[in-house]
Order: C-alpha cells, then structure tokens, then sequence
C-alpha cells in the first residue's frame, strides 16, 4: 500500500475502524512488514518461513543423498560437476497467524496527563498491528481479558475480518481486576498452532506468575512480543503532595501517602519489575519493548516495526 | 498551687503549635491508581508512622510549652500532699556560725566559738532525715564547708565533713559580717534541691558583726529582695558570760621609725585591762623574728586600767624583721594577747651632693655643716647616711639612680640635663633637696629649674633680719620632717640666728611651707612629686655659715639634716613599708629589678602559701601586691632565687572595733524581724518549733525541668527522623529504567 492509498484505508463507512485506524498513521506503517522472526507453521504460502523445507520455491541448501530419498531430487548439474549426489532442498514460506492479546484490566485506563490512556494506546497498537497483518496476507486474531477472557476472536485473514478486531476493540472497555497470568496461560493452551503472540499489557502482575505464562507459550513454539504499555506518570512518580491513591482493579483498596516519601522506594520496586520483565524476556528469546503513553503513538509503533525490520535482515 | 499564677497565662501559648500544625497539613489530592503493586505494604507503614510522627511531634510541642508555662509558674505540692505522697518533708538547712574574734572569748572552759559548735550539733539533731545540711563559717571572709549540701541522712558524712573541720578551726581573728553570711548562706541553700531552705544563724549577737540598720548591707545580702516565704532565717543567739579579766597589748610604736642594722630600737606599747577583775602581774616577752629578746613584768593592773610598756632591742641586721610583744597570761581572750609591727631597718642611706663649687678642684667648704651632720665621722662612717660631694661639674657624670637623696647644695646654676636627671630621680620615688643660699639667683629658680621639671616657687630678692632676728615658727606640725624640732622644743628653734633667706613664693597649692618666719617668709618647704612617694624639700636659706647659724645649733641641725634625709630617702617605702595595714588593705611591694625575681609566694597566717607574679614597672622596679589580707597576722613575702632577697614582712593587726561588746537590743531585732531580714530569734529549745513552721512545701520545679529537657530529646529525635523521612528521595537520571523504551 501507498502513501496516497492510505487516505482511503480502510474500511470506508465503518465508525469504529476509521477511530482507531488513523490513516496517516497506517500509512507511516503500511510500509513495514508484521514479519515473524522466528518459523511459523502455516498452511498458506506466505512471506513467512515455514519449518517445512522441501517442495517450494525458494532454494534453502544442498544435502548429501542417502539411499532412500526421492531420485527426482537429485541436482544432476552437480553430479555432472562433481560426480557426486546431492539434492535440493527448498524453504516453503508460509502466511502467519498473529494472536494480539490485549490487557483490558481496570490499571489500563490510566492516563494520566497524556493524551491517551494506556488502554487506548493498547486499542490503536491492536488496531494497527491487526491491519497490517491482514494487510500482507497473513491472519490475525484477538483476546482481550481482565479477570477473564472478554474476547476470543480466532485469526482470518479476510480483509473483512478487520472489521469484526476493530469492532471488538471498541466495544471494551477496561476495568476489573488483572489476572494476565492466569489467562495467558489458558490462551496458550487454546492456540494449537504456532504463531505470533502480541501481548499488549501494562504487566502488572506478579513476575514469577507471568514468567510461567510466558514459558507456556515459548513451549508451544510461539514467537512472543511484549508490548508494555505504561504512563509517564508511572515510570517516573512525579507526586508532590500527599495523595489518596485509589486502586484502579481493586474498588475500595486505597492508601493515603506522601508520595514525596514514596518516590524512592517505588521506583525501585518498578526498576526491579522491569528488569525481571525485560531479563525473562531475553531468556525466552521474546521481544520486549517498554512504550510510554507521552510519547505519539504513531512514533512509537513505527519506530518498534522499523526495528524488527532491521532485525530481520540482520 | 503555684507561686506565680497569673504566669498560667501563658497557657494560651499552647495554641501555637496547633495552629502551625494545622496549617501545614498538606491537602490530599485522589487519584485512580494502577500500579499499586509498586506502593508495597512496609513502605506504606512507614509513612504512616511518619504522619504518626507528625501528631507525635505536635503532641510534643504543646506538652514542652506546658511544661514551661508551668515551669514559669512555680508549681508546689503543699506540705499536707507532700506528706502524704513521701511519708514526710524536707528543707535544705544551713548554719552560720560566727567565727569573729569575739567568738574567742571564754565562757567558762570553752569558747564561744564551742558552745556555737554545741548549738549546731542540736539543730542538725533535730532535722528530719529528708533535710539536707550545710555549714557557713562567719569570718573575715565567709565560706561554705562543703561545695554541696550534705543528706542529714548520712551521719558519717555529717561529722567528717561539717562538724569534724569545725574543731581544726584556728581562732577568730579577724571580724565577721553576718549579712554577708547569710548570703553565702542562702547561695548554699540554692545549690539543695529541696524546695524550703532553712538558715540558722548562731553568733554571740555582737552588733559589729550584725550591722543592723544598714540598709545596703542587708538588701545585698538577700539580692535586694526579702526572705520570701521559702527562705526562712532564724537567729540563735550565744551569749558569752566571761568572767575573766581581758589584757589586750595595744599597737606597737616603734623609735625610731626608720631603723638601721646595728642600732637600737624602742618599743613602746600600751596594756590595758578590760576585764571585771584585776591582774596581780602581766608577764611581757619581746620577740625579734620570732626570738625573744627582751622580758618586762608589768605591776597589778586594775580592772579598766592600762599602762604603757617600754621594750629595747638592737636591730641585727638590715631588711624586713618583725617585732612581737606578747603575753602569756591566761584571759578572756587570746587574740589580743599580742600585738606586732613590721620594720625596715636601713644598712645605710647613700646621699650625693652637689656642692655650689663649679670644678672638681676645691674643699666643697659650703658643704662641710651639712656633710657633717651627716656623717660625724668619715672614716668610722658612724651615721646611717653617707654623703658624697661632688662639684656642679662632676655630677652630670655620676649614676643618679646609686643614691637615695641628692642634695643640692646651693649652686648657682646647673645644666639642664642634670636637673631634667634630678626630676626623673624624683619622680621614682627618691629625694631631692634644694638649698638656696646665697649663690641662689632667679635665673636658676624661675626659670633653669622649671625647664627641667621642677616648679619650686618663684624667687624673689634677697631679705635680711635686720636689727631683730626673726622667729621661726613651724607651720605645718603634722610633718614628719619636723619630727625632732617639734619633739625637742615643740614648737619652734628656739635661739638660732637668721640673718637673711630667699624670697620665695611657692609654686602650688601642693607646695606645703613647713618653717616660715613669723612674718609668714617660708624657710622650708616640701612638695611631692609623681606618684611613687618621690619629694622635694627647700630650705631659702644657706647651710654654709654666711646666712645663719642653724649648723652650729646641734641640738636641733643634726636631727632636722638627718630626719630630712631619712624622709626623703623613704621615698617609695613610705607607701610601701608601713608597720601594720589594715585588714582588708592590700599588701605592695617594690624593689629594684636587680636581681632579677623568678618567682614570689606570700605565706598567710594560716600557714597557706598563695603565689604571687611579681610584675615590672616602669622605672626598673618589682611591683607585688596582694589583697587577701582579711585576716590578722603575719604575712611573709618570699622570693625565688631565696638568696637573692631576704624575705619582707607585713603585718596586718587585729582590728579592735571589733571587739566592741555592745550585742544585739530588742530594737535592732525589731528591725531585722519587721524588714524580713530575720524571721524570729529562737532559743535552743525552739529549734524544732522553729522547723515546723517552715512551709516546707514540695517544689514541683526540678521534675518539671527533667520532664521539659527529656521532651525537648524527644521532639529533637522525631524532628531528625522527619528529617531524615523527608530528604529527597530523587534518583539520578541514571538510575530510571534502562529499557527499551518507545
């Protein structure tokens, strides 16, 4: 897609779709690729690898042939060079099955002195990613979950199929209590199929608990990506006064505090959770990236794909 | 109960503290939080123990304001609530005892100074076990026995240090000021804890040491207030019934006044008896630096009699000695037993002077009367001054500072260094004699010697008797210079002749005229100058035979020349060197600076030695003064390197007054009871009443104050907590999260 087709994107006449789908925006990342990074398992050729390596296109490498294998394979231009057997392997590429799993939690709706709330950055993040996906080619699907899974929409890779992302996207609104560990877990279970895993959360949540989910899904051979969506304020802690802090997922649950005093205390406990995120996050060969709400989101999601994109040539 | 109450006022103050508190409590602004996980339970506690602090801290402030409004306000448990909280009440206690000189006296076996002992042991056997005690010594200066006030409680302590010290006591010597004590005392009383302080004041109720009616004295003694109802002084009265006769050696006279070493010396003194009874016979001794040296036994004396004792000794040698006269008998009292005097005996007066004779070539004829008076004798050098004549010439060549007097001879002028030398001489304390004759002109007086510092008079013309000689009368008879005229013919010379004098008018009011004609011509006169006791002495007329015949009169030429040069000679030692000082009057002394004085110490007659520094003076003299010289006796200047100088003596005599027997009246008491100065004179019988009528409140104060200092350690320790809770707590930028962050 173009720069000059984005105006027109992409679904006319739909509400829903034209608010979270801001085309400038989607023209800034039309350009870049959802590509996978890791093998998927897919039944559609696509541009994607597949762990299948045989009978496509694309030349993959030359393997010594053994009694047994089919004699059509065998490269005879270089039995006449060499006089030695050896045949042909090919990569088959393969479409992709993106699941985007979005935190709907009641800590979502933060938002803070930003223009977006966490939720909403999450809802344009969802919006955009699925329409790329489906943009070249490839299906995608979304879960949105609290306490529970409020969404389960299995990956199509029908144009149409934005429709029902966006729609469903809209329709949630974030609040209840988080148990993103627990859920994630159940969502690992539900998805037989390797693909792509996006979870779109602020991640609080209890590390070790969350650590287990994601080793579930690492388990079943998903390629993950951790999109932690977070407000400034609560990267930074810029409170002054004495403040009664309301729990957002826990109605009730409040602490009155002089934050002044808490400021230390609290970024240290939040460096230690992001660095338990972040250190478990390479452990697993997962892809993490911290995106703080002050900052465009357009930006933001257009700098992360550029980076994939580097990473995949690389 | 509380002593001040209106300063309960103060209370409104606590206010303060509630107001600040109120107005800095910070507004708490709501806000939907999500990332409580990060706000963890200990930290949570933590701030809010610190807004417990807060409270705590306010809580604090109001109870330290409380406590000092409270402090302010004196607070007391009266005597009833006390004793029900303790079982009982206390009082710091002290004793004055008297220890004047008339506490000496015998009364029966003992002293006064004993039965008072006696009267103390009573009261401090009638005190509770709660009461604290201390002891004030009345003497010439009053003292506490202890630092701090002794726990009645603690009998040990009690005996060795207040009434064990009281038998090792050394009489009374000297007076005794009972409002001073009293104010000593009441010093001690504030150094117990316990609210209700007690005095007693046990004396022999002599009015020389009561001082009552003066005023000045007693407002001093309770710092210009009265007692108060917390200080309660009682009067303990001692009376002395002596029966004894009293023999009191009076002050000694010494003859001559100015000694020298190898000479005789009469001691003349006065014995009188003021006891009831009379005294067959008073057996004196006469001691020399402590060695007796002369014994006389004085006839019966009457009761109210005295006579007068003549005593004779040589003097040894030349310096400080002290001279004792004394009495062995057993009286009423034996401080008065003794008297002693201080001398200064002289080796000899070195006198220079300046003959009218221009050169060094002559006889020095105008010089041989006065130089024989002197010195009778040249080659026994008999007298104790010994001359040295030298021409107008020669003397600016010779050390002035050698000799103690120069006399000048009737020159008729003298350069302007030597007189500018001769005043300087003067001015440190030595003597200067000038003899205007016939040589004398108005050049040399009016004008060459006030050039160089003397202002001697204004000279005039010459006067001659004429047909009738002139009487000379003495004009000023209270000089010591004219001591042998005025002993010998008492009140003139009689029979000299006086052909002519020297007009001369004298300069200032200062210039004293001691011989003048009958027509008023002064003939001698003297004059001070500068403030080390230097003098001038001028005589108008000639000693050299032409204008008179004073030389040839030696009745009366012999004594005038030797006492003028003994006056001139004392000089500086006039001030100095006296037979007695009076108690409380400083001891001085000078003396050259050669050799050179490491170090000095004075020995009281208590056997103490007190160091003393001595300092240099301008003028190349030694200067030590010392001023504790309140108690009677003698006192011994040392010196280091000891061989350098012999010691030098000062006596300080007993101050008579104080002996004076008149006791307190029942006016005197009615002053002292209707000012508050003394709440009530009490037998030894009335010491427990005495006790019992002592508010003998509770003072509430030294626990407020503990509780005010330990509330003040609380709130400084929640003030560094707070502070410490409230230091920023901004971390570097280094420090935010290294994550990829988008």
């Amino acid at each position: 897609m173009t720069a000059g087709q984005s105006n027109t994107m992409p679904m006319p006449g739909h509400q829903a779709a034209t608010t979270l789908l801001d085309p400038n925006m989607l023209s800034k990342i039309s350009r870049l690729d959802m590509v996978a990074r890791q093998v998927m398992d897919g039944y559609v050729q696509g541009m994607h690898k597949s762990k299948h390596i045989d009978f496509a296109i694309d030349f993959a490498q030359h393997r010594q042939y053994v009694p047994g294998d089919d004699v059509k394979r065998i490269d005879w231009r270089l039995l006449a060079k060499s006089d030695r057997y050896y045949i042909k392997q090919y990569e088959v590429t393969t479409n992709l099955r993106a699941f985007i799993i979005l935190d709907c939690s009641g800590s979502m709706a933060y938002r803070g002195k930003a223009a977006l709330s966490k939720y909403r950055y999450g809802q344009f993040m969802a919006a955009s990613l699925a329409y790329l996906t489906l943009h070249q080619q490839d299906s995608v699907g979304l879960i949105t979950m609290d306490n529970t899974i409020k969404d389960f929409i299995p990956p199509r890779s029908t144009p149409s199929h934005l429709i029902n992302v966006v729609n469903a996207l809209e329709a949630r609104q974030p609040g209840g209590e988080s148990s993103l560990a627990a859920l994630l877990h159940q969502v690992a279970q539900q998805i037989t199929h390797r693909g792509l895993v996006i979870i779109i959360s602020d991640f609080f949540e209890n590390p070790e608990a969350l650590v287990s989910a994601l080793h579930h899904f690492r388990h079943q051979r998903h390629e993950v990506l951790m999109l932690h969506v977070m407000n400034d304020d609560e990267l930074n802690f810029p409170f002054r006064k004495w403040t009664l802090f309301q729990n957002m997922e826990l109605p009730g649950h409040r602490l009155r505090l002089d934050p002044a005093m808490m400021r230390r205390q609290y970024l240290d406990n939040l460096r230690r959770h992001l660095t338990t995120l972040r250190n478990t996050a390479a452990g697993l060969n997962i892809s993490y990236s911290l995106f703080n709400t002050s900052s465009p989101f357009d930006n933001a999601l257009s700098e992360y794909l550029a980076n994939r994109m580097k990473g995949r040539r690389a | 109960m509380f002593e001040i109450p209106w300063m309960l006022t103060g209370l409104v103050a606590i206010g303060i503290p509630i107001a600040i508190h109120l107005l800095h409590r910070q507004k708490t602004t709501p806000i939907n939080w999500g990332a409580m996980m990060f706000l963890q339970a200990s930290d949570v506690l933590k701030k809010k123990r610190r807004n417990l602090d807060h409270w705590l801290l306010l809580l604090v402030r109001i109870a330290i304001l409380l406590l000092l409004v409270l402090l302010l306000a004196w607070p007391i448990l009266p005597a009833g609530a006390v004793k029900q909280l303790a079982g009982g009440s206390s009082a710091d206690v002290v004793i004055v005892l008297d220890h004047s000189i008339s506490t000496g006296i015998l009364d029966g076996r003992r002293t006064v100074f004993a039965h008072e002992i006696a009267a103390a042991k009573r009261i401090a056997g009638k005190l509770s076990r709660q009461d604290t005690l201390s002891m004030v010594i009345a003497g010439h200066r009053p003292y506490s026995l202890t630092q701090f006030p002794v726990p009645v409680s603690d009998n040990a302590e009690v005996r060795s240090k207040l009434f064990s010290p009281l038998y090792q006591l050394p009489m009374g010597m000297a007076g005794a000021s009972i409002p001073a004590a009293i104010q000593q005392a009441r010093r001690a009383a504030r150094r117990g804890a316990l609210f209700d302080k007690v005095i007693f004041v046990v004396s022999d109720q002599r009015v020389v040491s009561w001082q009552p009616r003066h005023s000045a004295e007693w407002k001093a003694a309770y710092g210009g207030k009265s007692a108060g109802k917390q200080l309660a002084v009682f009067d303990l009265p001692v009376i002395a019934h002596s029966a004894l006769s009293d023999i009191a050696i009076g002050p000694l006279h010494i003859e001559p006044l100015f000694p020298a070493a190898g000479r005789r010396v009469t001691v003349l003194f006065s014995v009188s008896n003021s006891g009831p009874l009379s005294v067959a016979s008073i057996p004196i001794d006469l001691l020399y630096d402590g060695t007796p040296m002369d014994h006389i036994m004085i006839p019966r004396l009457q009761a109210g009699r005295s006579t007068t004792g003549i005593m004779h000794l040589r003097v040894a040698s030349a310096g400080s000695h002290w001279i004792t006269v004394r009495t062995g008998i057993q009286d009423a009292l034996a401080a008065d037993n003794q008297s002693t005097a201080v001398i200064q005996a002289w080796k000899h007066i070195p006198v220079l002077i300046i003959d009218s004779q221009l050169g060094a070539v002559g006889r020095f004829r105008a010089s041989r009367y006065i130089s024989a008076a002197l010195q009778p004798s040249t080659s026994a050098r008999l007298g104790l001054a010994q001359p040295v004549v030298r021409s107008v010439s020669s003397a600016q060549h010779v050390p002035l500072s050698k000799y103690q007097v120069v006399i000048v001879n009737d020159p008729s002028t003298l350069p302007t260094g030597l007189i500018s030398r001769l005043h300087a001489l003067a001015r440190s304390g030595k003597g200067v004699w000038f003899i205007l004759g016939r040589n004398a002109s108005q050049d040399f007086v009016n004008s060459q010697l006030p050039s160089g510092g003397f202002a001697i008079g204004t000279l005039g013309k010459v006067q001659s008797a004429g047909k009738h000689h002139p009487i000379i009368v003495i004009r000023d008879a209270a000089s010591p210079l004219l001591r042998p005229l005025r002993e010998l013919h008492r009140n003139a010379i009689v029979g000299v002749t006086l052909l002519k004098w020297n007009t001369l008018i004298p300069a200032d009011a200062g210039e004293k005229v001691l011989l003048a004609t009958a027509r008023g011509a002064p003939l001698m006169l003297a004059q001070s100058v500068g403030d080390s006791g230097g003098q001038v002495v001028i005589w108008t007329t000639g000693v050299d035979g032409h204008w008179n015949d004073w030389p040839l009169q030696a009745g009366s030429f012999l004594p005038l020349v030797n006492q003028t040069v003994y006056e001139l000679a004392m000089g500086a030692k006039r001030l100095t060197d006296r037979p007695y000082i009076n108690p409380g009057a400083p001891i001085v002394w000078t003396g050259s600076d050669k050799p050179a004085i490491e170090s000095a110490t004075i020995l009281d007659p208590h056997g103490l030695i007190h160091s003393v520094t001595p300092q240099l003076i301008t003028g190349g003299h030694y200067l030590v003064t010392w001023n504790h010289t309140g108690l009677p006796g003698l006192y011994t200047l040392s010196f280091k390197p000891a061989k350098s100088r012999a010691n030098v003596y000062f006596n300080v005599n007993i101050n008579r007054s104080n002996l004076n027997p008149a006791t307190l009246s029942a006016a005197d008491m009615q002053w002292l009871t209707s000012h508050d100065y003394i709440r009530k004179q009490i037998s030894t019988r009335e010491i427990a009443t005495a006790l019992g009528t002592v508010s003998r409140n509770f003072s509430l104060w030294p626990i407020l104050a503990i509780l005010v200092l330990l509330m003040l350690l609380v709130e400084a320790w929640l003030c560094r907590n707070m502070a410490q809770l409230i230091r920023p707590a901004d971390l570097p930028a280094n420090e935010l999260p290294a994550m990829s962050l988008l």
